[in-house]
């Protein structure tokens, strides 16, 4: 199998790695996030959230890869032109995360234990940590949808996506 | 290396000659082969021999820049002895009556002059000989055969047969072979002439030396031309055609050591004849192209010392028909090569060189970098080379005069198309160096080769992107142009 192949594959693992464990453990430990209780949020809003944003980003993904290994082009000028459809492509795939994102956040009722602060009357402000959310979701989308086309696109559309060129002559000498 | 030493006589000659170069330009006749090529025909103003004076002009060009060890096309050396008019020494003297001192001849012996009277007709005896034999045998072998008194010591002829006489000096056994109709006044008066002259001159090294023929019976017909009163009349054809097989059989036989007799029952037929000069210039036939491929073809291997060739399915023409184990497989090959380079190709390169990143042109050509340099910190040949200019330059002139002589050839002698299906007849050579834009962009060569039927493994083959994205796949041995155009033939 070509190295490529192998580190596309890597790349899509690493992507549900990040999506799935490393961005949880973000904003359940590391970011200042204003969350009654994110343990719950995570395991009840962001875990459900993320495994059909992977989905979603892996449909697009074969979509895309699809789509270049079945289209002919008679010039380069014609394979370049490509490149609209894969920026439409990532758009459409980082805005749906995002929409599925706030349906999941606003549609999603967070069953969480009694808070003793909330038991002796204070006041907690349970805000979705959106300013966080969003450009998680864009890394989202370039390790799982640009990194791996970068490295699976096929035929003549193997450089269409950006830097996939530099990428690829990392793994295969030109 | 084999060597091969080729001469068309005549306007049909003239046309086989040209098949011939293409084939071997193509490496119908194998990778290790060095062509000579001698053109011999009294009409110095020929369209047809102006045509195959032209392909052999685009052929050394093309092998000058493209030519590589181990490589299939221009693998082959190619070497052009250049032209030979029987009538040269006679440049004054344009008419019989004038070569044979008529005047002379009767003032020394009546006996001789009335002789003279007997053979040659009134208007044979004063007919323009500048524009050849007029399709009279009589005439031709009478000028032809008077090369016998100078010993090959005029013209080409001293260097061709030094050079034969040193390839059996060295231990190779040189092949001549000789490309003439039958029918007509030229061919049929100077292909058993000369082949028994050249057979007698080589008397020394004749075991060493092949000497074989491609001849070519009545395959076409025409009407009578209007502007001259002595003129090739289709109907003598047969009458020709007859006394030349039986002068080949009785005197001339020994001289050759295998005769391709090729012919077709149905005959093409040309819409404006001319009895000669730059007007005839007659469409390519698929009998020249079995012609030429009989060079292919091994004396006393499956052909013994004389075979018959001709087209087997009725009036179309297959590619099992053409002799040769390789003749076939290659000129496929070469005809989607240059259909792909005339159709996409050529301007994908040119496109390139407008591109002052070249990396940007690999994002949709990922084979560029393959042959092509992207900085030039690379090995690889830039683009933009003079060098490579020449060869993109003289690879497409090539190229366009193969694809316009097998685009007549693929509708000769038939309504249908026969062996490849070009219905574009425009093919034109283009002197700029940006795209052309003339040429429509295609994607699919799919139906390109008759009777060619790709396995579904093999289907890919049949899409000029595929192709590419192939050469794509690998680093090539050869880069550059020559690295394109010959993993390209490979591939395809």
């Amino acid at each position: 199998m070509k190295a490529r192949y192998i580190v596309g594959a890597i790349a899509i693992a690493l992507g549900v790695i990040w999506i799935m464990g490393v961005t949880r453990a973000l904003i359940t430990d590391v970011l200042p996030v204003s969350l009654k209780d994110p343990m719950s949020w995570a395991d009840q809003v962001y875990f459900p959230s993320s495994a059909v944003s992977t989905l979603l980003y892996a449909g697009f993904l074969v979509a895309w890869l699809y789509y270049s290994y079945n289209k002919r082009c008679k010039s380069s000028e014609e394979a370049k032109q490509s490149i609209g459809l894969w920026l439409s492509l990532f758009a459409m795939a980082v805005l749906s995360n995002v929409i599925s994102l706030v349906l999941f956040i606003q549609l999603t009722v967070v069953q969480a234990p009694a808070m003793p602060g909330a038991l002796a009357g204070g006041a907690f402000v349970s805000a979705p940590p959106y300013e966080f959310l969003v450009p998680l979701t864009v890394i989202n989308g370039l390790l799982l949808f640009w990194l791996p086309s970068c490295f699976l696109s096929q035929r003549t559309l193997r450089f269409i996506p950006p830097f996939s060129y530099e990428l690829s002559s990392m793994t295969e000498k030109r | 290396m084999k060597k091969v030493y080729l001469i068309g006589i005549g306007g049909t000659g003239a046309k086989c000659i040209q098949a011939a170069v293409h084939l071997h330009a193509a490496g119908s006749y194998g990778k290790d082969v060095r062509l000579g090529v001698l053109l011999v025909d009294a009409d110095a103003s020929n369209g047809n021999l102006q045509a195959a004076r032209e392909t052999l002009q685009s052929a050394l060009e093309a092998g000058a820049v493209l030519r590589e060890t181990n490589v299939s096309l221009f693998s082959g050396a190619l070497r052009n002895y250049g032209y030979w008019n029987p009538l040269g020494e006679y440049s004054d003297r344009l008419t019989l009556s004038d070569i044979y001192r008529e005047a002379g001849l009767r003032a020394v012996d009546t006996g001789l002059g009335e002789l003279y009277d007997c053979l040659v007709s009134p208007e044979e005896k004063q007919a323009d000989l500048s524009v050849g034999f007029r399709g009279r045998p009589s005439i031709g072998s009478a000028v032809v055969s008077r090369i016998r008194s100078t010993g090959f010591s005029q013209g080409p002829w001293p260097e061709l047969i030094n050079d034969i006489q040193a390839d059996c000096a060295n231990g190779d056994k040189p092949r001549i072979h000789l490309f003439g109709s039958i029918f007509g006044g030229t061919g049929s008066s100077g292909l058993p002439t000369l082949g028994t002259l050249l057979s007698r001159e080589l008397k020394a090294v004749r075991d060493a030396v092949e000497i074989t023929a491609s001849v070519l019976l009545p395959y076409f017909d025409f009407d009578i031309p209007e502007d001259e009163d002595i003129y090739a009349e289709a109907k003598n054809f047969t009458l020709n055609t007859d006394a030349a097989l039986q002068y080949l059989a009785r005197l001339a036989g020994d001289s050759f050591n295998c005769i391709f007799l090729v012919g077709d029952s149905t005959k093409q037929r040309y819409e404006k004849p001319a009895t000669g000069g730059p007007n005839q210039k007659n469409p390519s036939s698929c009998i020249e192209l079995i012609a030429a491929a009989a060079v292919a073809g091994e004396p006393g291997v499956g052909y013994g010392n004389g075979a018959y060739l001709t087209v087997s399915d009725g009036s179309l023409m297959t590619w099992e028909d053409l002799p040769g184990d390789m003749t076939a497989m290659t000129l496929k090959s070469a005809v989607r090569t240059c259909y792909a380079w005339h159709n996409n190709i050529y301007n994908e390169l040119r496109e390139a060189q407008r591109y002052n990143s070249k990396k940007s042109f690999t994002i949709g050509a990922p084979w560029f970098d393959r042959f092509f340099a992207l900085s030039p910190r690379t090995n690889r040949p830039d683009i933009e080379d003079d060098e490579e200019n020449r060869r993109i330059a003289a690879f497409d002139k090539w190229s366009v005069d193969f694809l316009r002589w097998f685009q007549q050839l693929c509708w000769s002698g038939s309504a249908r198309e026969q062996l490849a299906d070009i219905r574009d007849d425009s093919f034109k050579p283009y002197e700029g160096l940006e795209p052309d834009s003339a040429r429509i962009y295609i994607e699919s060569i799919e139906k390109l080769i008759i009777g060619q039927t790709l396995a579904k493994r093999e289907k890919w083959r049949e899409s000029i992107d595929l192709l590419k994205n192939r050469l794509a796949d690998s680093k090539h041995r050869l880069e550059g142009v020559i690295g394109l155009i010959n993993n390209l033939y490979e591939t395809i």
